[in-house]
Order: structure tokens, then sequence, then C-alpha cells
């Protein structure tokens, strides 16, 4: 079980490569979360908004994603509905069904928003950004070497887990190795980037499509958002 | 002009008052690339970080050490060579444009790479991009260590007739290494022995290694059993985000016998271990194995569970002692080197009673020596019944193989 969940995450937040998408610019991508959620008192303007950030994933060619992470966002949704429901039996009987349906599509919507910024992170902007800002290659770095421990680590991490499950390891086993691990490689990585840390000249890489694509979302947003100003 | 280059003399490397490593003379100029050759354990690598000025915790250099330009180190493990997410950002970190980076993966046959994600490279890949990302960098000392650990052969030849290039281009180039094929590359070698280094002719390092090849020779397959314990026909496996990488593989593996799976980096060798142990799902064609599978990754640290050698082996003197950890038994698993893993997580499979041991690239980064004593070991478990699956690039598996897939 363990092992699947981790799957998803990993596949939900890391699937596909550098893709058109993630070399757009956060000025585009961290408004549609923003009016997601402004918009979440109207789950069905939100909704709308998610589907379309799903169809431009299909049209980037990032498919995977939308399968992962719809399961992903899907289950933080399921627990505030399911705990919004154990909520109303204790105190006094359930509410009707399309309550819970409602607390449902909020809080993916939501989940979904998020999970946008973190599949259209463009590394090398952050990375950028942190220098103009602070003349540090060191500061510049470490949004780089964080995407790249993180991605690297929740890889490693499944390949424990299976391993010690075929093993027959309890999980919390596991976690002590995994937690040893992760010091080794803290060590590992700070030797390999000791010539960043000195010199740097960070470039950021933009897409002409990527951006365009997230102008578009963006268009459609505002016009979801302003629709439904007007239509409640 | 200030010439890039690196020079240690009566430098004594220590940790808690013994003695790691000594060097009476080394030197390196630019256009110069210089080989440390020698077997594990024996301060090559402390050696090299006291050269690039990293202080690991505990460690204590006294003597003298003068660098002069830019260092960049490129670890044993290659990935931890490579500091970005993605092969373009780590290149645009150090300057250059989408169109110079396409123009230098090109150069290093990594066309076709730039949008990857670093995490999905293979071991040659990811060590050509750790050297693209320090020609990009400026560096004028480049400090490389294990240099062939994760590499095929050619693989290893690409990258070090690019680093021979570096050199020849005016660059300071040291490479450590645990085996005397890089000395036809090297101006000068360096041999690290009884935790000393000091220069050698080529002859000399010939015959240090003389002993170990003869140890190889003598290996042979064990006599495998007849019942077969596992069976795959036309297995097939894809990634969600790439192409299939399994296109219709057979297996079948006798009791007591052993199988090598041998092919490039990259070609799939782990991802059919993960399919046969039943980690991965096929996508097609039928696996049959009604078995205790264990699975013994590349890095055998995934394997192991417990914190110490006694315990990961149950309390077994005799089973340690089998593998050559008498001395190390009571040792926690932090601080056993990377061969005593590989032998511990073998033994430990052997002892749960894996009926069936896929074994992922079990003499990476080792030195012939322990290599040899690896593969004795697993001829060893084949004897006792085990079928055993192994995963390498190395051409020296084949010396115990019943069977060999090639992919």
């Amino acid at each position: 079980m363990l092992e699947r969940i981790l799957l998803v995450v990993v596949r939900a937040l890391f699937l596909h490569d550098l893709r058109m998408l993630r070399m757009g610019s956060l000025a585009l991508t961290l408004p549609h979360t923003a009016l997601v959620y402004l918009t979440l008192s109207q789950p069905s303007i939100s909704l709308v908004m998610i589907l379309v950030q799903h169809s431009t994933y299909i049209i980037s060619g990032m498919t995977g994603l939308v399968l992962y992470s719809s399961v992903l966002a899907s289950i933080p949704a399921s627990w505030m509905a399911f705990t919004q429901a154990l909520l109303d039996a204790a105190s006094g009987g359930p509410g009707s069904p399309a309550r819970y349906v409602e607390i449902w599509a909020r809080s993916y919507a939501a989940s979904s928003a998020i999970l946008y910024l973190v599949h259209t992170l463009n590394p090398s902007e952050i990375s950028y950004t942190l220098w103009r800002l602070t003349q540090s290659c060191s500061t510049a770095l470490s949004p780089l070497l964080i995407y790249r421990a993180i991605s690297g680590l929740l890889s490693e991490a499944f390949e424990t887990i299976t391993t010690h499950r075929l093993k027959g390891v309890p999980p919390w086993r596991t976690l002590a190795i995994l937690i040893f691990r992760s010091a080794e490689v803290s060590e590992m990585m700070e030797e390999g980037s000791y010539s960043h840390i000195s010199r740097c000249r960070p470039r950021p890489l933009y897409s002409a499509r990527g951006l365009a694509l997230q102008a578009l979302i963006l268009a459609i947003d505002a016009v979801l958002f302003i629709a439904s100003q007007h239509l409640y | 002009m200030r010439r890039p280059g690196a020079t240690a003399r009566g430098v004594i490397v220590t940790a808690g008052g013994r003695n790691i490593v000594r060097v009476e003379d080394f030197h390196v100029e630019g256009g110069e690339l210089v080989a440390v050759i020698g077997p594990s354990g024996t301060g090559k690598t402390t050696f090299l970080r006291a050269l690039s000025r990293i202080r690991r915790r505990g460690i204590r250099v006294s003597g003298s050490i003068t660098v002069e330009g830019s260092v960049t180190i490129i670890p044993q493990e290659p990935w931890y060579g490579v500091s970005s997410p993605y092969v373009a950002t780590e290149l645009s970190f150090s300057g250059l444009r989408i169109e110079e980076l396409t123009s230098l993966l090109r150069e290093l046959e990594l066309e076709g790479k730039e949008f990857k994600a670093t995490t999905s490279l293979s071991a040659g890949e990811a060590m050509r991009l750790a050297i693209a990302s320090a020609m990009a960098s400026g560096s004028e000392v480049l400090l490389v260590d294990e240099f062939s650990s994760y590499l095929d052969s050619e693989s290893r030849d690409a990258s070090i007739e690019l680093l021979r290039r570096e050199a020849d281009s005016g660059k300071a180039v040291v490479v450590v290494d645990h085996s005397p094929w890089i000395v036809d590359y090297a101006d000068r070698v360096y041999v690290s022995i009884g935790s000393t280094i000091r220069e050698y002719s080529a002859k000399d390092v010939m015959e240090a290694y003389r002993d170990v090849y003869k140890l190889l020779e003598e290996l042979a397959p064990p006599k495998p059993l007849d019942d077969i314990v596992l069976e795959a026909r036309d297995l097939k496996y894809r990634y969600p985000d790439s192409q299939e990488i399994l296109k219709g593989v057979d297996v079948e593996l006798a009791k007591g016998s052993i199988a090598v799976v041998r092919g490039r980096s990259g070609s799939g060798k782990s991802t059919l271990l993960k399919v046969l142990a039943g980690v991965y799902k096929p996508s097609g064609g039928k696996l049959s194995c009604m078995c205790k599978r264990l699975l013994v990754p590349e890095n055998p640290l995934f394997f192991l569970s417990e914190p110490t050698v006694a315990e990961e082996l149950g309390g077994d003197k005799a089973l340690a002692s089998m593998v050559g950890l008498e001395k190390a038994f009571s040792n926690p698993i932090g601080v056993i080197s990377s061969g005593e893993r590989r032998r511990l997580a073998l033994a430990s499979a052997f002892k749960r009673g894996g009926e069936v041991i896929l074994v992922d690239e079990p003499t990476v980064g080792l030195d012939p020596w322990s290599a040899a004593k690896i593969l004795r070991l697993l001829v060893e478990l084949a004897l006792s019944g085990v079928g055993i699956v192994v995963a390498s690039h190395s051409e020296v598996l084949a010396r115990i193989a019943n069977r060999v897939i090639e992919m």
C-alpha cells in the first residue's frame, strides 16, 4: 500500500521531462491558482478551470499527469468529504449527498491548482530570479538542488520500500534506512555541487509555446471568473 | 600566465588519529591527465577530497596542498555530480543558451537529451553530463572519482577520450580508478597501496594487478540442477512516460544456475530485474515463478534493514565468515565499505531463504579483488541451490554465467 501511494506521489509530481508547460513563468501560473481559489465557493467554475488545466497537460504531451495528479488530488478531497460526513453523523444525522460532493469538488480543485504550480515550476526561472536578488550562487542553486534531491530521494524511497517488501521488512525499519540514506545523499550532493557554488551565471530557459499556453489558460480563467461574478 | 594544476607534498590525511592516506609527492598541471589507481579502501577518494579542499567532519589534513585554478569534483556516483533536475537547467546554470547547450550535448553524444530529467539518465549519460557541466562552468582542474565504476566499456571509452581532450586543451585532469585500464590514457600513474600514494611506471602497475587477473581466470559457472524455478516468455514493459523498454524478453532459470543479463547502460537491465522480481507488472508476456524472490538493488544499502552486520545476518557467524565479514560482524552498516555492504546484502538474501536472488550490478564500484570475492560468493550461493539472475555491464560476469541474456 505504502509503495503504491509513493509511486502515485512520485508520478503525480515528477512524471515527464522538461516539457513546454514546465518552461513557462510563475507570473502566469500563480494567477491561475489564485483564480481557482477565488472561485472555490462556486465549485462548478473552479472545476471547469481545472478541466482547462488538464487539457493543457494533454496538449503538452503530459497526459500521464492527468491521471496521477487526479488520483493524488482525490486523496485529500475524499478525506475532507468523509470526515465531514463523520462529523455530521456525530452531530445529529448525515447531510445530503450533494453537500459531500461539493466538499469533494472544492478540495479536489484546490489540490489540483496547487499541483499545477508544482507541474509548471520552471526551475531555471526561480534560480535566475534568486540570483538576481542575492547575487549568491549557492542561493541560486538551492531550488535546483532541492527539486533534484526530492525527486531523487522519492525514487530511492520507492526502490527501498519495494525491496524491503519482498524481504518482509516492517515499514518502520525501512524508514530508518531512508533517513540514513538521505544523510549520505546530502553529503554527496554537497560534493557534486562544489563547482556550482563558487561560480555561476544562471540563465532562465523559456518556451514560447509554453508561455502562450499558460497565457491562454489565464485568459480562459479570466473569462470564467468574470462570468461567475455576473452569473451568481 | 598562471597555469592550472595541483601539487601535494608530504600530505597525511587522518581520521580519529588513524592514517587514511599519505602522499609524499603528487603533481598535475594543465595539459596533463594523471591517474590514481589502487584497491578500494586505500584512501584514493579521501586524497581527491583533500586536493579539492572538501573537508568532511573528523578529517585532518597536514602537509602542503597547492591548487591553481577553479576546481570541479565529479563524485563516484555520477548522478551526484549533477545538481539540477533537468539536463538543460544543469547547463543553463553556467550561462549556456539553449542553442549552445544543444551543441555541447551533441559533442558529448547526448543529443536529444536536453529536456530529460537527470534522475532518468543512465550512469554513462550522467557522467558525460557532469563532465559537460564542468566544461560549461570553465573549471580548470577536474577531479574525477572512481571513474569507470558505473560505465559500460563503450561509455567508459567515450568518457575517457573526452577527459583526454579536456587535458589536451590545457586543463589539469586527475582520474581515480581501481583498475589499470586507464594507464593507456594517462600521462602519469600514481598507485595507492597500503594507504600510501606514489608514482609507478605503467609496467609496475600491470605487475601489481597480475595476481587478481589469475584469480578471475580460475572462476567457472556452477553446475545447474534440472528444476526450472523462474520462467518468462516474451516479457514487455513500458514506463508511463517513455517508450517500451522491454520488448519481448525470454528468461529460463534453473535451480542452482546463474543467468547474466548484459547490455549497455540504460538498456533496461535493472527494469528486467524489477519485472522478474514482481516489483513492476509486465505490460505484456508471461512470467511464472512460484518461489521466494529477493532483489538486491544496485545500491545494496536499499536491501539492508538492520543496524548492524550481526543483526542483518541474524547472528549467524558462520555465514558472516563465508562472505568474509567476520571482522566486521559487530560493525554498524553505516561504517562498512561498499564491497562489504554488497557481500552482506547477498548473504542476507541467502539467509532469508531466497530461492531466486536477483542482483543488480554486483561488482560496480569494487576493485578487482573485491569483485572476484563477490563472483565466488555468487557461485557458492548457486551451488547451494539458489537460482541467480545478475544484471551487469561488466564483461567479467560472463565467466560465472550458465546463460547470458543480451539486452
